[in-house]
């Protein structure tokens, strides 16, 4: 996560040029390297999780991504063995999705909500010491 | 108004717009054609779907009529497009990669939520493309495996079709082989038709939009050839001019072909494409509200280059067609008179079937095609033709061309070998009259039973005359007019032309001082014209005569008329033209007719003639001229004498009168010497005349034995 962050992070800033716009970017790249953290926390958090009903919550924490993004990791997860779903009848449409998180992605969330807490903290001292000799 | 249409996405039933539906189609094959070369791709794309479905569901559910251009592009802009989408992936997209064309499978059954369809994107086979036909999509599949613009491929082949046909079969073979496909889609810098900028067909402005620069200088580059034809010659018969049409014809060839070979830029990707630009969902919208390059403000100088390019266009154009109906016409025409024919001319149903095609589909599509392009002038719509009407008219045009083709080889097999039976000198048939009058048999058919005349041929239900025999006239050996004929045919092997001359028959009747000759020889239905043909020649003994009658020569298709010796034609050889009505009698030397011989000699009389009073009126002029001489000579004289004479008041000097003396000795000298030129030019002068006479006198006398 932390590499696809900086990747994404100089990948930005080398493309754009208007400031603004480099802003926003960044913005997005930083959510979207920490989106797998946060969906397996969002499914955590619950028994069982309906991919709308994720992109629900995430969008009350003020995370707005672009749903398409979901799908595409939670397939991965599910791929790596982290993720479980159940087939639900609905009254309407298809049948539906229901995310829940194996053993190994119990683990692997709480290892990276560690990493993530660490990072945050290291990152946020660094911006602060930074912010304060200026 | 808008059009709705009820679709099924993911097993939900969304009621769209028809434009909503577009865009949204866009956005979703580009999605599957993404994911497709993902791991578990299929998955993904099925849940996308499925949330864009569940989206529009709400958004019914909660009152929408039905779901418009802007409830799709606010979903788009929720799920996210491909810029978005793409880069949460470890591996970024290679942007120019992703296909966002829609292909052309029907709504439901892309939307069915049925995403097992298979992809062979990375693993490239060669495949007709059906999206980007002209004829059957070989050339734009060909291009597609090698990824370059298809127009190149097609000019090559159509290179290859020009010579020698090899492109033809490869085309017609690749066609029924290489298996079509429709997911292949050219996605990189194209050359399409600029319909939006056109003036005529677009092509200029699609070359200019490819080039990136304003169509008005490629318009001008096409018209440079006439433009600056009609400044060289000052505007007078710029037409004519030979260096200017060379140029001409090519251009306007280019740019012909060019308007056949490229496609129009039709959908908002392919008018992206044609200027190279980034095809994707973003674009793709851009291009269809309108944002991206508006149409190209034309300038007045721009519309009247415009103008120009359209008035020559047109003209050139319509020479054309009326040149091809034309063409076509005459060729139609003469090829009904022809089929008349057919029974005798081939073989079998192959070869008949060959002529039949080849000449109904050569000959004719141009009339139709002629005609088709005027109705669609005039009314100004073509939906009632069935697509690609035009390339199945070009390709059955080909398909005649090839029938002629093969038609032609199978004629050239049939006429190869030739065979002349020799003559036989026929003693039996000797006529001792004085003359002979040579008629052609009266026509004992019924009119109302000949299906046609052409030119000495007579065809009727069961058989046909055939007129193909040439008359030679020699000098008989004895004292009595003969014939004789000869056969001639040509066939593809010595049997069948033996056969064939077993079965010509012709046989002039002779009685006392006429011969009446056949109308021809007769062919039954069944047996084939190959060439066949009767030398007829007519022996006439010295001193006799012989006359041809005017039908004769009507009714025969060639008649050569030979004098013995020499073995010349009297039809093209010496200024002896043979006339028929008119006697002919045998000479020592060949024909001669009285009245000819006649006008022969008093011409002769008159050349003589004319010579002699030339050579006179020669003599006498030469004669003036000296004597102008000697006259101009005896003036200087006398005036320089009077000017001496006036010298003598003066007091003289015995210097003076020395000179005088010179002077007056030297005039005398001369005119001596003038007198004996004038007396040399007379006898020279006068021997001319008598020599000139002498040649006159004996050409006549020459001309007189004769």
């Amino acid at each position: 996560v932390l590499h696809s962050t900086k990747f994404y992070f100089i990948f930005a800033l080398s493309k754009t040029n208007k400031k603004m716009e480099a802003q926003e970017n960044i913005k997005s790249q930083l959510k979207k390297g920490v989106l797998e953290l946060c969906i397996l926390s969002v499914i955590q958090s619950g028994e069982e999780a309906y991919p709308s009903d994720m992109l629900e919550q995430m969008r009350n924490a003020e995370l707005h991504i672009p749903e398409g993004t979901l799908y595409p990791i939670l397939t991965r997860l599910k791929n790596a063995g982290y993720l479980n779903y159940r087939w639900v009848e609905s009254t309407e449409g298809p049948p539906r999705k229901y995310f829940t998180l194996t053993a190994e992605g119990e683990t692997y969330c709480n290892l990276l909500q560690i990493g993530w807490l660490d990072l945050s903290k290291s990152v946020n001292q660094i911006i602060q010491t930074k912010s304060s000799n200026h | 108004m808008k059009t709705t249409m009820n679709i099924h996405l993911a097993q939900r039933l969304i009621i769209i717009d028809t434009d909503a539906w577009q865009s949204l189609e866009l956005y979703l094959n580009a999605l599957k054609k993404y994911f497709a070369t993902q791991e578990s791709g299929d998955e993904i794309y099925a849940d996308i779907e499925n949330r864009v479905s569940e989206i529009m569901n709400q958004q019914l559910k909660s009152g929408k009529v039905s779901i418009s251009n802007d409830d799709v592009a606010e979903i788009i802009e929720k799920v996210g497009d491909l810029k978005t989408l793409g880069i949460v992936e470890e591996n970024t997209i290679p942007n120019e990669n992703i296909n966002t064309t829609a292909t052309n499978s029907n709504a439901t059954n892309n939307q069915n939520g049925n995403t097992n369809q298979q992809y062979n994107i990375g693993k490239k086979r060669l495949l007709r493309n059906g999206n980007d036909k002209i004829i059957s999509g070989l050339c734009s599949g060909v291009a597609n495996y090698l990824n370059i613009d298809p127009i190149w491929v097609r000019l090559v082949f159509l290179f290859l079709l020009l010579p020698a046909g090899i492109g033809f079969l490869a085309y017609i073979l690749g066609s029924i082989f290489i298996p079509k496909s429709y997911d292949a889609v050219f996605n990189a810098k194209r050359l399409f038709r600029d319909t939006d900028n056109k003036v005529i067909g677009g092509v200029c402005s699609g070359i200019a939009a490819y080039i990136n620069t304003n169509p008005n200088y490629i318009r001008v580059l096409f018209l440079s050839p006439i433009i600056i034809s009609i400044i060289a010659s000052g505007g007078h018969h710029w037409h004519n001019n030979d260096a200017a049409g060379f140029v001409n014809v090519p251009f306007f060839g280019i740019y012909i072909l060019l308007l056949i070979l490229l496609p129009k830029a039709k959908s908002a990707s392919e008018k992206l494409q044609m200027r190279g630009e980034q095809v994707n969902v973003n674009s793709i919208r851009n291009q269809v509200n309108g944002n991206a390059a508006p149409r190209i403000q034309n300038s007045s100088a721009g519309s009247i280059i415009g103008g120009i390019a359209k008035l020559f266009m047109y003209c050139i154009i319509g020479f054309f067609l009326f040149v091809i109906s034309m063409v076509g016409i005459a060729l139609f025409s003469s090829g009904t008179v022809v089929m008349q024919f057919s029974d005798y001319l081939f073989r079998n149903g192959h070869q008949t079937m060959l002529a039949n095609f080849g000449w109904i589909l050569f000959c004719g599509i141009p009339i139709i095609f002629v005609i088709l392009l005027i109705v669609k002038k005039v009314n100004g719509r073509s939906d009632y033709l069935p697509s690609n009407t035009f390339s199945y008219l070009g390709l059955a045009w080909i398909f005649g061309l090839f029938c002629l083709i093969a038609l032609s080889r199978e004629f050239y097999k049939d006429f190869k070998f030739s065979k002349t039976l020799p003559a036989i000198a026929n003693t039996t048939n000797a006529f001792t009259s004085n003359t002979m009058r040579v008629k052609l048999a009266t026509k004992t058919i019924d009119d109302a039973l000949m299906i046609g005349n052409v030119s000495g041929i007579h065809l009727m239900d069961d058989s046909a005359i055939i007129g193909n025999v040439s008359i030679k006239i020699e000098k008989s050996v004895d004292e009595n007019y003969h014939y004789s004929t000869s056969l001639f045919t040509r066939g593809n092997s010595d049997a069948d032309i033996n056969t064939r001359l077993q079965n010509v028959q012709y046989t002039p009747l002779v009685s006392d001082s006429t011969m009446v000759l056949p109308l021809g020889y007769v062919l039954k239905k069944g047996q084939l014209w190959r060439g066949q043909k009767i030398n007829l020649t007519i022996y006439v003994p010295e001193g006799k005569q012989i006359l041809i009658e005017d039908a004769v020569d009507n009714n025969y298709s060639s008649i050569e008329l030979n004098t013995n010796p020499g073995n010349f034609n009297i039809h093209s050889y010496n200024d002896f033209d043979y006339d028929t009505d008119k006697w002919y009698t045998m000479k020592a030397n060949g024909l001669y007719n009285e009245n000819d011989e006649l006008e022969k000699k008093q011409s002769d009389v008159e050349d003589a003639k004319e010579e002699l009073e030339q050579a006179a009126e020669e003599v006498t002029s030469q004669i003036e001229e000296a004597k102008e001489e000697i006259k101009n000579g005896l003036e200087e004289a006398k005036d320089e004498l009077t000017r001496e004479l006036a010298n003598e008041n003066t007091p003289l000097s015995k210097e003076d009168v020395d000179v005088m003396k010179n002077k007056i000795s030297k005039l005398q000298s001369n005119l001596d010497s003038l007198q004996l030129k004038l007396d040399v030019n007379k006898n020279v002068l006068i021997d001319k005349a008598k020599e000139a006479l002498e040649k006159a006198k004996q050409k006549l006398e020459e001309k007189k034995t004769k």
